[in-house]
């Protein structure tokens, strides 16, 4: 009796406010980036504005996917992706609130949806990183189609594509080179023994120890591994006058249509174009920022020299579930 | 285990008594909640199997058979080889000589009280590419030098071996301590030797319960995600885990659970008949067992294997989670603060554990009531059999499952820390039905009709008879599913509200992104709390804790 009575008094008098007290934050925030990657631009949100932010981090599809279901009454008020095209999904699905401001226009449209629907917040390149152990400067791949050749077998990851950076890429492969084109390709690459890692953390940890020569990532993750003392190198690969050239991404934020906390969602958005926010992204996670005027991190090759893929990042949402269907069809990990 | 057997008297149903408005109000309810706990189930089970031919043509060809092929091969080998240590350990702890084995004999049960995520989590920091070893070497001999891979199928097997063994020791042990000894000496006087003994007797005898162990082990290891996650080695959860993170569809992800459900369900059947079968011992003579005497090298070999087991699944775990915490003491990483690691986090973290482990057992207890009091009292076992489905449902597959039900009937419960409860609830349910049906049945009825005969009303019985004696039943049930909850890890990732965090959420978190230093608090912490299994296992010696998948 006192054991079983003890417990309930335990559970509902102790412990309940803290249940009680979730989510305790004014803004809700879901992130579908890494938390690293995205904690200390929150915390700058919270010194400057004393706005209480609770972040929910997981990946970007689940998340949107909770956003559409929660629809008309949604918890979060900010959804951040690491992909444009799960934002450009999402708007398609008329789940996300437009804001502009002056500051947001700031931002060129090839980097925003026109309306002001997302946002983009910073730029990525897909590149290859290789480990400098185990490669030498002349037998590196100039294209990622190459990568199907037997030389490279049981020596390359990638990060799972579950991954929307992944499948951005893929989409841009398809928008290129044609659906039949992209599947065989995936399929000889994973015929070449290519490992699907839980991502780009992984990928990069890994190819800087030394346990693949080759991994596929996004470029600041070489910045990340590089920074850490690896031996890595990286590869702007399909840069020649006919190659097709390397997709260049955003990670982004947008309001959730119906946001209970509209107002502080909109001064999130603002705070995410605004200078310091941008100058956070390419000095702690060496990306691009998508604000003119301020600088790449040292080091970071600007995009201005870098022969990009001729795609618009709102067709990465249109063609979404066309590539998640191939990609289910070739069922890499 | 021998209170299974005594059964209260049998009330007899007469049909009359569904009339009576107190039995028919028990049944409603019972009914009720056995449903409630196996709605999810059924539900994805029926989305898996409505789900298009084509869906299944295609995933047949590249998803289900290289799954199928990975799970059965891991849960193969690893019920293979903890069959084998299970044995082994038990046999020398129980029939032989072996120096220091009242100690070794509950410390090789202890290892439960880690989850096994962690264990994985430190044996890759330890082992893994420039890990621990790896850097250590490398100062001690100033050469790089590289450790075989720990990821993929090995590791896994590995780590899982270490994780399930003491289902087996246990049960192992159990029976060794209940075999005749007259077999062995009838074997003995008629020549046999030890070997031939052990092979043709004692392992005939003990067959039936290691059946159900290694079962048990199987079933274990294909609900398991953190281990397989971890390890890089792709089973059925961790495909499920991905899809449902990955995809907007869920269709697909229903179609591989229905393969895992059914894969499961035939495993658990198989092992309740053995098990059923592998209770019944008859011993005839009091003499205690006859004590092998190992010789000299046998005796250290056993030794070894014995400190090499505890090493890789206590000692290593607890050891590298004590270095990473301390070096995160002395060299605080400026990147710490986005890891939550200061001490008011941590009791947040510690709090929401707490609460929705400590609020899931005692839900878990009251909701079974209805159903085991039906079972025991009225002999009505076909709501319990319904109500134990969350027993096949792995924490990745109960996320599923809550995600279809409560999306399509109660949204505004979708994501709270009550769905979170509900799925624990779910998941371990039917340990809350064993020890409420083995309290109840410790209760004879007469007691409670002699108190009625007294004028007591109904709730005056049950408050004053029926839970004074049922109390240290259900409390060793609440402990049980309390301790489980804690350490329960997918389901919590996937179901979790914003802003709640558990311990093993954060701890797997940081291990995931590589900052050891930051995981090793939360996980100390769980381990502390964990301790209290220690007793639990003392106690009942009963293979039904759980390492958090």
């Amino acid at each position: 009796m006192s054991l079983l009575r003890k417990s309930l008094l335990f559970a509902v008098l102790w412990l309940t406010p803290t249940a009680l007290a979730q989510p305790s934050g004014e803004l809700v925030i879901y992130s579908g980036r890494s938390e690293p990657l995205i904690v200390p631009v929150i915390q700058l949100f919270q010194q400057q504005t004393g706005i209480r932010v609770t972040l929910q981090s997981g990946t970007a599809t689940a998340l949107a996917n909770l956003i559409l279901q929660e629809q008309p009454t949604p918890r979060a008020d900010i959804f951040i992706a690491n992909d444009a095209g799960t934002l450009e999904f999402l708007k398609l699905k008329d789940a996300l609130q437009p804001y502009l401001s002056e500051q947001i226009r700031k931002i060129s449209e090839s980097f925003r949806a026109r309306d002001g629907s997302w946002i983009g917040v910073s730029g990525r390149s897909r590149v290859l990183m290789y480990n400098t152990r185990l490669l030498r400067s002349e037998e590196l791949p100039k294209s990622v189609l190459e990568l199907t050749d037997p030389k490279w077998k049981n020596k390359l990851s990638m990060a799972t594509t579950r991954n929307e950076s992944v499948i951005a890429w893929v989409t841009a492969l398809r928008l290129t080179k044609g659906d039949a084109f992209t599947k065989e390709y995936l399929l000889k690459l994973k015929a070449n023994g290519i490992v699907t890692l839980n991502g780009h953390t992984d990928v990069r940890r890994a190819v800087g120890r030394g346990e693949f020569a080759v991994g596929l990532i996004n470029h600041y993750y070489y910045h990340l591994e590089l920074r850490d003392g690896s031996p890595v190198g990286v590869i702007y690969p399909d840069q020649g006058p006919n190659d097709m050239g390397v997709l260049v991404n955003v990670a982004g934020a947008a309001m959730v249509k119906n946001a209970r906390r509209a107002r502080e969602a909109q001064r999130f958005l603002e705070f995410l174009a605004s200078p310091e926010a941008q100058k956070l992204f390419a000095e702690v996670n060496f990306e691009y920022p998508l604000l003119p005027g301020v600088p790449t991190a040292p080091g970071v090759r600007p995009l201005e020299t870098i022969k990009l893929m001729p795609i618009r990042l709102d067709e990465l949402g249109k063609e979404l579930e066309k590539t998640l269907k191939l990609l289910d069809e070739v069922g890499l990990g | 285990m021998a209170l299974n057997h005594i059964r209260a008297p049998r009330v007899r149903l007469r049909w009359g008594e569904l009339l009576s408005p107190r039995r028919a109000l028990l049944a409603l309810s019972a009914l009720a909640i056995a449903a409630a706990i196996a709605l999810p189930l059924l539900l994805t089970l029926w989305r898996g199997i409505t789900a298009e031919f084509s869906l299944w043509a295609t995933l047949w060809q590249v998803r289900l058979l290289p799954l199928l092929g990975n799970s059965l091969a891991l849960a193969g080998a690893v019920t293979l080889g903890s069959l084998v240590l299970g044995v082994l350990l038990a046999w020398l702890i129980e029939r032989t000589d072996l120096p220091g084995r009242r100690i070794f004999g509950p410390l090789l049960v202890a290892t439960l009280v880690i989850p096994c995520y962690l264990i994985a989590i430190w044996h890759i920091s330890f082992w893994g590419p420039r890990g621990l070893l790896e850097r250590s070497l490398e100062t001690l001999l100033g050469a790089s030098v590289s450790v075989p891979t720990i990821y993929g199928f090995l590791g896994a097997w590995l780590i899982l071996m270490i994780a399930t063994y003491p289902y087996v020791y246990t049960l192992a042990r159990a029976a060794l301590r209940s075999l005749d000894p007259q077999m062995e000496e009838a074997a003995r006087s008629l020549g046999a030797r030890k070997l031939k003994i052990f092979f043709k007797v004692t392992l005939p005898l003990l067959a039936p319960a290691l059946a159900a162990g290694g079962l048990l082990s199987a079933v274990y290891v294909l609900a398991d995600y953190g281990v397989v996650a971890a390890l890089r080695y792709e089973t059925f959860t961790v495909a499920i885990y991905k899809q449902l993170a990955g995809r907007y569809d869920q269709a697909p992800a229903a179609v591989l659970s229905t393969v895992l459900i059914a894969l499961t369900v035939v495993l658990l059947v198989l092992q309740q008949r053995l098990w059923g079968r592998g209770r019944h011992y008859y011993r005839a003579s009091q003499k205690p067992l006859p004590v092998v005497r190992l010789s000299f090298w046998s005796r250290w070999a056993a030794l070894g294997l014995v400190g090499l087991v505890l090493f890789l699944g206590l000692i290593l775990p607890v050891g590298v989670s004590l270095y990473w915490w301390l070096e995160g003491m002395v060299r605080p990483n400026p990147t710490a603060v986005l890891w939550g690691t200061s001490l008011g986090d941590l009791w947040r973290y510690a709090g929401n554990s707490l609460f929705s482990a400590a609020t899931a057992a005692t839900l878990a207890l009251v909701l079974a009531w209805p159903i085991a009091y039906r079972a025991v009292r009225y002999d009505q076992h076909s709501l319990t059999r319904l109500a134990q489905a969350g027993q096949a449902l792995p924490g990745v597959l109960i996320a599923l499952a809550l995600a279809l039900v409560l999306h399509r009937f109660v949204p505004s419960l979708y994501f709270t820390v009550w769905a979170l409860i509900f799925a624990y609830v779910i998941r371990f349910f039917s340990h809350a039905l064993q020890a409420t049906e083995a309290g109840l049945a410790r209760v004879p009825v007469r007691l409670e009709e002699a108190a009625r005969s007294l004028g007591h009303s109904t709730v005056g019985v049950w408050r004053r008879v029926t839970l004074p004696l049922v109390a240290p039943s259900l409390g060793a049930g609440w402990t049980l599913i309390f301790l489980n909850a804690l350490r329960e890890l997918p389901a919590t990732l996937l179901l979790r509200p914003p802003g709640f965090d558990t311990l093993p959420v954060r701890l797997w978190i940081a291990a995931g992104e590589g900052f050891y230093a930051q995981a090793a608090a939360p996980a100390l912490l769980l381990i502390l709390l964990s301790l209290p299994m220690l007793f639990l296992l003392r106690v009942g010696d009963r293979p039904e804790v759980r390492h958090g998948d």
